[in-house]
């Protein structure tokens, strides 16, 4: 422990970082729960920000941090391999950067970082990986990752609301009375993390008092003073009003997360109390929606946008009256707050109030993004499937940014590892390595030209079925490791069954332990395929001896063969053929992870397609037989590629609809000009409520308005479906000339 | 089904604006009007055409080898295409790596065309929308576009005409009962006028109007406005007159002008008079449509109130 003198000599955030390394090490051979609980208390509030200015609520993350222990935290790896998803004990080595310090104080850091080097819980979970990762999990690899550990975990609010602190208290008092000797660290844990939570709100009560004090403006000491009321009252009961409960749910999720903070379900877990205030007459409807976007600046000030996401509606809540009032009310402060933190995802079904939806369109119309719109009537068959859950469990998904499933206070999301979809394909007809040399997987002789299509097939399944083991062996590993080491006790104690179990989230306690691989090129690779299909093995135009060397040579003299491979028939088109070969590529991949994550004790291991890194992934990977020349990037998610769906957006819409809900979910982006959402609302409705009756998992729409259509022109790539409307009729953006573009864009009218 | 072919030029879904809901509108090739504002110069001609794009070819000089006929040529950097020759049997198309060359206009069959429209049905259902046959002028491919009406009425698909009512007035009375709704260009209300824009008679199209009205049919007026052209007084009076004078009128639309169609004329090789012309904007649509709205007993599309 540093002496006073010590600590006030030195910088702070370095003296708790000393302070919380000297809990760490005097607890090394204590009980995980134990070790976490003492960290944890110099963690916080030493750790805390102060309450800002426009702040409805207590609890604001410090700006850095140096030492961490929570679920996640993205920053620096050891030995500069760039920044990552720590999970765990998380330790920033690159935090001298971005300080002027002294000789004594960059000793200090040097000396902790050499400490955490082997401590900190990557280096932990990098060195229990599978060693084959470390030979095909390279940057040309079919997958790649492994280096970060952390994980995104939705708690249940709606408990910690309804229980409040001294609820939970009783439940752990309650359950400590039987129980066994190896159960009672944790359950203590436990205890002392409600401690924690109060302490935390104390050490915000004496910062409200001083403010008061000095305080000369009456309506800044009213907002303080309601702050100090709530935390107050939530100290020793179950909060009763709208202000109280969103202060308990807000300080939990700031104490639990920092930059991460995912909220599953806040409709149902505030519904009540929202609905009560107003009817009440506490609050008037337009106060009790100003407190909720009010926390919606809570969650940008603190939040990072990659893993801010909040749901709301879907089937199976208690409350669904009152959870539908909220959900209005959490549209409304989403219009207003129009911003990508926090990023919130209605889910809805058929029998769901109508007024959701009608809402949700307003507010995207205004060029809001949000909500994401996720469809249960097509997800929760699909969830049942891919995570073997009950009708009842799979009520509890909760869609991640990229459409990844999760279950909501039941399983985390582990996500730590990438596929590159046309690798695999290129694996399969090469004989487990690229046109480079690279080993992607089973070493094997290349197709010769008595292939056949179910040769094809074979070859994928043993490529996938490597690639696949390796992974969910990854995920088995992290998981193990991060049991052993960590108790996660903010996660445990919202997340089913860890108080019933007397066991921490990954030693046991959650219910279900699965993982996701967040997959790329799905598109690409399924156009591909079917190219190959149509032009080698249909129309016998090609043999493959022509088209591997052509593929390895990015077409440089096969200019015929990329003209007819990009003429096939491409996926977005509403050609059912097509669109089934991309989904059958993805469901098959989806097998394999499925059988691997069974064989190495995983509840789930799911496949998703999904948002970023399409464009980095396709810079290490060579050219594709749909025609798509080496580095350029891969098609988005659920998307075709830019400009190949030429048949307007019905088509495009019954094309992603054909694709499989029982995968590991996906993102389909449509961007749409604001004059034509503006003007034909009724028809867009009408579009995407088929869209969703044919089945249609999910949609991330956006407006376009005159600086997105400049970027369009420089970019067309990013727009490849965006509609505007032209005088009397409706035109593809990308698609116009030049000139026509520059017309549009001039004319704001249009 | 019929066995009957036809020239298309296009088939467009999911047209949002070509009729009541979602739509798909197949556009057939060949028009007996020229008007001087066409915004689709490529639907004119009957037969197909081919469409070159100057700023998508790199001059690389495939299609000059592939070609036959000699109808290209680049000389000194410039790509010259002597049309007359072209027989567009589209082997300078498939061979153009750029995607600079395009055959406008195929054969279909009845059946091909219901099979594309047909994919849409689920969004004509939620929508009341349907098929709007459009062109060029469709009913001047008269059997072709009666049989393809007789097709998709018989799969119970809502189906909007677009014409400008030019054709013999017993081939239109034989559509009633084949078509929901006629999509009527009026384009202007000055008989020597309407000659001189468009290149044919007026009267013909009056009378028909009041053949189909008499007949029952449920009739929109769209009337494109080209500012200088027949932006005037006297034709919003004509439209409204004709308008209030008809029984079945269901509204009539305002189609402010855009120059789009002059790089499609290039494209195809072909003049486009309205060089000069610019968007019209939508203060200027809207000023219209309350124009109209003064003397219009029928709705008028678009207007704010």
């Amino acid at each position: 422990m540093p002496t006073a003198l010590q600590a006030c000599r030195i910088h702070p955030l370095l003296a708790q970082a000393q302070a919380f390394t000297a809990a760490y090490r005097s607890h090394r051979d204590a009980h995980p729960a134990q070790r976490e609980l003492a960290c944890l208390r110099e963690q916080y509030p030493a750790l805390m920000g102060p309450i800002g200015s426009d702040d409805v609520f207590a609890g604001a993350r410090a700006e850095h941090r140096i030492c961490y222990v929570g679920t996640m935290w993205f920053t620096h790896l050891a030995a500069g391999a760039g920044a990552a998803k720590q999970g765990g004990y998380c330790f920033d080595f690159a935090a001298d950067q971005r300080y002027d310090w002294s000789v004594e104080e960059r000793a200090i850091y040097g000396e902790l970082s050499r400490f955490w080097e082997t401590e900190y819980t990557c280096a932990k979970t990098a060195a229990a990986l599978d060693p084959r990762l470390e030979a095909f999990t390279h940057q040309h690899g079919q997958v790649r990752g492994g280096a970060g550990c952390g994980f995104c975990i939705a708690l249940d609010m709606d408990r910690l609301l309804r229980r409040g602190l001294p609820g939970l208290r009783e439940d752990i008092r309650v359950r400590r009375q039987r129980a066994t000797a190896d159960e009672t660290p944790f359950l203590a844990a436990l205890e002392g993390l409600l401690d924690l939570i109060l302490d935390v709100g104390s050490h915000y009560r004496r910062e409200v008092r001083d403010r008061v004090a000095s305080c000369v403006d009456e309506a800044e000491r009213l907002r303080l003073l309601r702050i100090d009321q709530s935390l107050g009252h939530i100290a020793e009961q179950a909060p009763e009003t709208l202000h109280q409960a969103m202060q308990l749910l807000w300080l939990y999720s700031i104490l639990a997360g920092g930059l991460h903070i995912e909220a599953w379900r806040i409709d149902v877990a505030l519904g009540d109390f929202f609905a009560r205030d107003i009817d009440t007459g506490r609050l008037s409807e337009e106060q009790a929606t100003a407190m909720v976007h009010g926390l919606w600046r809570m969650w940008q000030a603190n939040g990072d946008p990659a893993v801010c996401r909040m749901t709301i509606g879907g089937r199976g809540r208690r409350n669904e009256k009152a959870a539908d009032r909220f959900c209005l009310a959490a549209m409304e402060a989403t219009r207003r707050h129009c911003n990508r933190i926090p990023q919130l995802s209605l889910r809805f079904h058929q029998d769901q109030d109508p007024e959701l939806m009608r809402k949700a369109f307003s507010v995207i119309g205004e060029g809001c993004v949000f909500p994401v719109l996720y469809n249960d009537d097509a997800i929760l068959p699909g969830v049942e499937r891919a995570l073997h859950v009950d009708a009842r469990s799979a009520e509890a998904y909760h869609p991640l940014g990229c459409g990844e499933y999760m279950l909501g206070n039941q399983s985390p999301s582990l996500l730590n590892f990438v596929w590159s979809v046309p690798k695999t394909l290129d694996a399969a007809l090469r004989g487990g390595r690229d046109a480079e040399g690279n080993v992607l997987g089973p070493q094997e002789s290349a197709i010769n030209d008595q292939g056949t299509s179910a040769e094809i097939a074979a070859r994928i399944d043993r490529q996938a079925a490597m690639a696949a083991d390796i992974l969910a062996a990854g995920h088995r590993s992290h998981v193990q490791v991060l049991g052993q080491e960590c108790a996660f006790l903010f996660a445990s104690l919202l997340s089913d069954d860890c108080l019933e179990r007397g066991r921490s989230l990954l030693d046991g306690g959650v219910r279900h332990v699965g993982a996701c691989v967040m997959g790329h090129g799905f598109t690409n690779a399924g156009d591909a395929l079917h190219a190959i299909q149509e032009l080698v093995l249909r129309q016998r135009r090609y043999r493959f001896s022509e088209i591997l060397p052509a593929l390895a040579d990015d077409f440089a003299h096969a200019r015929q063969l990329r003209q007819d491979l990009r003429a096939v028939a491409k996926f977005g088109n509403d050609v059912a053929e097509v669109d089934q070969v991309v989904n059958e590529l993805w469901c098959r991949l989806s097998r394999h992870c499925d059988q691997a994550g069974r064989r190495h004790g995983l509840d789930f291991f799911t496949l998703s397609s999904v948002n970023p890194g399409g464009y980095a992934m396709g810079e290490n990977c060579g050219a594709t037989a749909d025609g798509r020349l080496a580095g350029e990037p891969f098609a988005i998610g659920n998307a075709p590629t830019a400009g190949n769906d030429r048949c307007g957006l019905s088509a495009l819409l019954t094309s992603l609809a054909r694709i499989d809900a029982a995968n590991g979910g996906s993102v389909s982006n449509i961007k749409l000009a604001r004059s034509l959402f503006a003007e034909n609302r009724a028809k867009l409705e009408c579009l995407f409520a088929v869209y969703w009756r044919l089945g249609g998992i999910q949609a991330n729409i956006s407006v376009v308005d005159q600086d997105e259509l400049i970027d369009a022109m420089a970019h067309p790539e990013r727009y490849p479906h965006l509609l505007v409307r032209l005088g009397g009729w409706t035109a593809r953006f990308v698609q116009l000339e030049r000139r026509q573009q520059e017309e549009i864009i001039r004319r704001s009218c249009y | 089904m019929s066995a009957i072919t036809g020239t298309v030029l296009a088939i467009e879904r999911c047209s949002l604006h070509d009729g009541p809901g979602i739509r798909s509108t197949v556009f057939l090739k060949g028009c007996p009007l020229s008007c001087l504002w066409c915004h689709n110069p490529e639907s004119q001609c009957f037969h197909s055409e081919l469409s070159f794009l100057d700023e998508r070819c790199r001059r690389c000089g495939i299609c000059v080898t592939t070609c036959t006929q000699g109808v290209h040529r680049i000389i000194d950097g410039v790509h010259h295409l002597d049309r007359e020759a072209c027989l567009r049997c589209g082997a300078c198309v498939e061979a153009c790596p750029h995607q600079a060359l395009e055959l406008k206009g195929r054969s279909m069959s009845v059946a091909m065309v219901l099979e594309e429209v047909g994919k849409d049905r689920a969004y004509y259902a939620a929508s009341q929308g349907g098929m709007t046959i459009s062109g060029g002028e469709p009913t001047a491919q008269y059997d072709f576009c009666r049989a393809l009406l007789q097709a998709a009425q018989t799969e119970g698909i809502h189906c909007c005409l677009e014409t400008s009512a030019y054709a013999p007035q017993q081939r239109l009375l034989d559509l009633c009962d084949l078509v929901d709704l006629f999509l009527i260009d009026w384009k202007e209300s000055d008989p020597q006028l309407h000659r001189r824009w468009t290149g044919v008679a007026q009267q013909p199209i009056a009378e028909n109007l009041l053949a189909l009205d008499a007949a029952g049919a449920r009739m929109l007026l769209r009337c494109p406005i080209v500012p200088g052209l027949n932006d005037r007084d006297d034709h919003f009076s004509g439209i409204a007159a004709l308008a209030n004078r008809l029984n079945h009128v269901v509204g009539i639309e305002i189609m402010p002008y855009h120059p789009l169609g002059a790089s499609k004329a290039r494209s195809i090789g072909r003049d486009y008079p309205l060089l000069d012309l610019d968007f019209a904007s939508r203060e200027q649509a809207d000023a219209w449509r309350r124009r109209l709205a003064q003397e219009s007993e029928c709705e008028i599309l678009g207007l704010e109130r």
